[in-house]
């Protein structure tokens, strides 16, 4: 070993140190090696040693500024200017970037189109009406949504109601009538298509919705519910084997609260169905009623945020109108429907191209106030059947007296409430 | 509500049975008779989903 040391220049006593000044010669070594060591002092705990210049030994012990910034569940580390932590959103939220936050990311909610299997599941859409009686036992409402009771007893009324729920405009009501003494149940549901149902096959689903009750509710909690079955195309309430996959009790306040129930559904589905029932007590009063909007049903565990099956609302519109559309005249008593031909006798027929491809080809026609006419005096119609109509158009035929190879133009009679209404539900 | 059954030539020798539903205020509703009987079959069979609020 060379000597003074080559790093650090320590210097150690000699063969003739030791039998001369062995003692002083361990001082100036020691002393050597503890100046050299200073730096190495002090601290404390979790410094460390950094370097103030590039002098040899220049040291300090400082904090370490680069420890992690993160303190709960699922946060991120993410950078400003220096470290910073991001906390985790909402459940079902994503994370986007966003440079107007200072870390470059933002949890928002999901709006994706088509994540929502349930169509007009946010009660956009209402081409029956906006207010409908239970005339009848069971009856379409809200565009996809059903409506029957118990014991086939009338005596409610269906009706659109500003609902003040993010991301829907209107709720469905569903209400039994003031005065209305039967306490058969009410149920509402709507279904979908085998060929939109057997995707969820075996998937873990989420089945969530906001409801809210009346002042003068009758009922107990609010069952909201995914069915499904083993049949092609069939009403829910007729599935082949029908069986719950999702139970949601919902006890009700007067104000909206979102539920939800997550479970997989059988793997052996190829229907599904969505039902809401709930069972008056008493005679009605005033209020006695229910509201629902924001239906979701949608893959995975998390509810998120609610979103119309077809993104926007024109796409909802056409996914509807798959099903049935209504064509109104609006304000005017002699509004235009279609073109047609008389076929001479008492029967004409009429044209009209669906504004999407319906489901099947439609069987039902529903009309009001209707009649046909050339250049003046209408004929009224009181019949108005499919004759020879497909998925994209309907071809329908009426009664009234004509005269044959004429052309004859489908219009409102005299009103302006007059409607066309064509239907391929389930 | 009045409800009638008429029959329908297709003009091409296709005759089908309709129901015409007159419901009183003006506004009809028709479809082919089977598919009313269908219906008429399934309201009268519904299946009891709710039966009450468990």
């Amino acid at each position: 070993m060379a000597n003074p040391t080559t790093n650090f220049g320590w210097v150690m006593p000699t063969s003739a140190d030791l039998v001369t000044d062995l003692p002083a010669d361990f001082a100036v070594f020691g002393q050597g090696v503890d100046t050299s060591m200073q730096y190495l002092l002090g601290g404390t705990t979790g410094q460390v040693l950094s370097k103030t210049s590039g002098t040899n030994m220049a040291f300090t012990w400082t904090t370490p500024t680069d420890q992690t910034p993160l303190t709960t569940k699922g946060d991120l580390f993410t950078f400003t200017t220096v470290d910073a932590r991001l906390a985790v959103g909402n459940n079902g939220e994503t994370l986007v970037a966003d440079s107007s936050t200072s870390t470059g990311l933002r949890y928002q909610g999901s709006q994706a189109g088509g994540k929502n299997a349930v169509i007009n599941g946010g009660m956009d859409i209402w081409q029956r009406g906006t207010s409908i009686a239970m005339t009848a036992a069971e009856l379409f409402t809200a565009d996809r949504w059903f409506v029957y009771r118990g014991g086939l007893v009338t005596g409610g009324t269906i009706s659109r109601q500003t609902s003040g729920v993010n991301f829907t405009r209107y709720g469905l009501r569903l209400q039994r009538d003031s005065g209305n003494t039967s306490t058969q149940p009410l149920y509402l549901n709507s279904t979908l298509e085998t060929q939109d149902s057997i995707g969820y096959a075996g998937q873990t689903m989420t089945f969530s919705f906001y409801a809210k009750a009346g002042a003068n509710y009758s009922g107990g909690a609010l069952l909201g519910r995914v069915l499904y079955g083993t049949g092609t195309d069939q009403r829910v309430t007729s599935f082949t084997g029908i069986a719950v996959a999702i139970s949601v009790s919902a006890t009700l306040t007067t104000s909206y609260q979102r539920f939800q129930g997550t479970a997989t559904v059988n793997a052996a589905a190829t229907e599904i169905g969505f039902d809401f029932g709930y069972t008056p007590t008493g005679t009605a009063s005033t209020n006695d009623w229910v509201e629902i909007t924001g239906v979701q049903f949608e893959l995975g565990s998390i509810a998120t945020t609610f979103q119309r099956a077809g993104g926007t609302l024109q796409g909802e519109l056409a996914a509807c109108q798959r099903y049935y559309y209504r064509n109104l005249v609006g304000s005017t008593n002699y509004g235009f429907f279609a073109w047609g031909i008389g076929q001479g006798g008492t029967s004409a027929l009429f044209a009209i191209a669906n504004p999407v491809t319906m489901r099947t080809t439609p069987t039902v026609v529903e009309f009001s106030n209707l009649g046909f006419a050339q250049t003046g005096g209408i004929t009224a119609i009181t019949t108005l059947v499919h004759s020879n109509s497909s998925p994209s158009s309907a071809f329908l035929q009426s009664d009234g007296s004509n005269t044959a190879n004429t052309i004859y133009r489908l219009i409102g009679n005299n009103s302006a409430s007059a409607y066309l209404g064509i239907g391929a539900e389930l | 509500m009045a409800i009638q059954i008429i029959s329908v030539d297709d003009g091409f020798g296709t005759i089908t049975e309709h129901i015409i539903i007159d419901r009183g205020n003006g506004e009809f509703t028709s479809m082919p008779k089977a598919i009313y009987d269908e219906q008429q079959a399934q309201a009268e069979h519904f299946t009891p989903i709710v039966t009450s609020d468990e």
